[in-house]
């Protein structure tokens, strides 16, 4: 593992995109002109561990990579990166909100058009997000005024450096928040559609199996143990190896759970009065047909998923 | 005088003749690493952090060139003072002089 490398990978990651190759590269060779220069003093070459700890005692590859920043006047590019994240952070929420707020509106509204819900939606995106944008940067000047950033970055951690070519070590924040609002959205629906309005659709017509709702409670728990995984993700963004053997007992879980539902059978029932009014509603029995599918699709995307974090943690470990 | 305030005027006061002395020093060619030692030496101690960004923008402004070079079989990216750069360098001298005269009368009072 070439502590180097990883530790250019880490400025890289915060350099500005249109020269970031080419500083790596230059900061790849000071790096090594200063290695040599120690070892010169050392009489010999350093070892692995001698090396680490050298290069613990660089700056935090954030405080390198803020001198190639273009200067900027209301946010110090020592705080750049941290002020990109939590603008990232603080405008997912945003959207998440406002889209869980229209979600739940739609379901408790009795009628509604789209102009409406768009309007609704949209606006309310601008505001939220002007202000988020507003207070953070607020915010940002006022620490960038008072505060020295380097102060927070003098002690880190050599091991947090991503493994250079790895670039799925460092988890993207935005998909993050993006992922915990399509569980909160998915929790939400699973309770106002299957309990809440449990067998009350089309006045009977169609009833869901009571196996499925015995189910149902399996699924709720692994969507908050996902949820909890994926808020350790956004506090701490880095893939390492307890986080993956967590991801992978999970959507192993998941995976189970997902079995138990292929061994219902039928997921819907049709009420026979209600079909014979509507004769076309389950045709071929696609209704069942469609969930059953989709039910193939997610155990496959789990199973890439599983596969996948396997072979990450293969990379870790060597 | 608190220490942090000292060091941030001290950087200020520092950072304008940083270029001049960058300038002077890239007369002769130099690669980063090599640089930062050789401003050193002559008693001019410069943060990495500074040094390196600010080489690179004089570069993009034009005052210097570079050429990546193979050099003791790795590759380094040599620094020169570019002929504009070489016309600034002799106003800011002036500029220096200049200030050095007026500051030195200003301090002896």
């Amino acid at each position: 593992m070439n502590w180097l490398e990883r530790y250019v990978a880490g400025v890289k990651r915060y350099l500005p995109t249109k020269n970031r190759e080419d500083i790596g590269e230059e900061i790849m060779s000071v790096l090594a002109d200063k290695r040599e220069a120690k070892e010169e003093i050392l009489g010999r070459e350093m070892n692995e561990k001698e090396l680490k700890v050298w290069i613990g005692s660089q700056d935090h590859p954030m405080v390198l990579a803020a001198g190639y920043q273009e200067r900027r006047e209301l946010v110090t590019a020592e705080l750049f990166p941290l002020y990109i994240l939590a603008l990232k952070i603080a405008l997912g929420i945003v959207f998440g909100l406002k889209v869980l707020s229209t979600g739940f509106y739609i379901l408790g509204s009795e009628s509604f058009s789209f102009w409406n819900i768009s309007g609704r939606l949209f606006g309310g995106l601008l505001e939220g997000g002007f202000l988020a944008f507003a207070s953070i940067t607020l915010v940002f000047h006022f620490l960038g005024q008072h505060i020295s950033a380097r102060k927070f970055y003098e002690k880190w951690k050599v091991s947090d450096l991503p493994i250079s070519g790895a670039k799925w070590m460092t988890v993207s924040v935005g998909e993050t928040v993006f992922e915990i609002i399509a569980y909160v959205f998915a929790l939400g629906v699973l309770q106002v559609v299957l309990i809440n309005e449990w067998g009350t659709w089309w006045e009977g017509g169609i009833s869901v199996n009571t196996e499925v709702y015995n189910l149902v409670i399996w699924v709720q728990a692994v969507i908050v143990l996902f949820l909890a995984h994926r808020l350790w993700l956004v506090i701490r963004p880095k893939w390492d190896v307890a986080k993956l053997l967590v991801n992978i007992g999970l959507t192993g879980f998941g995976l189970y759970v997902l079995t138990m539902f292929l061994n219902v059978e039928p997921f819907v029932y049709f009420d026979p009065a209600f079909v014979t009014d509507h004769p076309n509603i389950d045709r071929d029995g696609w209704l069942n047909r469609s969930i059953t599918i989709t039910l193939f699709i997610v155990g496959a995307v789990y199973l890439y998923e599983i596969g996948r974090d396997l072979y990450r943690l293969y990379r870790l470990r060597s | 005088m608190p220490t942090d305030r000292l060091d941030k005027m001290k950087m200020e006061l520092r950072r304008g003749a940083l270029v001049l002395a960058v300038l002077a020093a890239l007369r002769r060619e130099f690669y980063a690493y090599a640089l930062r030692r050789h401003l050193a030496e002559a008693g001019l101690d410069v943060d990495e952090g500074t040094l390196y960004p600010l080489v690179r923008r004089l570069e993009e402004y034009g005052l210097l060139t570079s050429e990546w070079r193979q050099d003791e079989g790795r590759k380094r990216r040599y620094y020169k003072t570019s002929p504009e750069g070489l016309k600034l360098l002799e106003e800011l001298k002036n500029e220096w002089g200049q200030m050095d005269g007026s500051l030195t009368k200003l301090i002896k009072g």
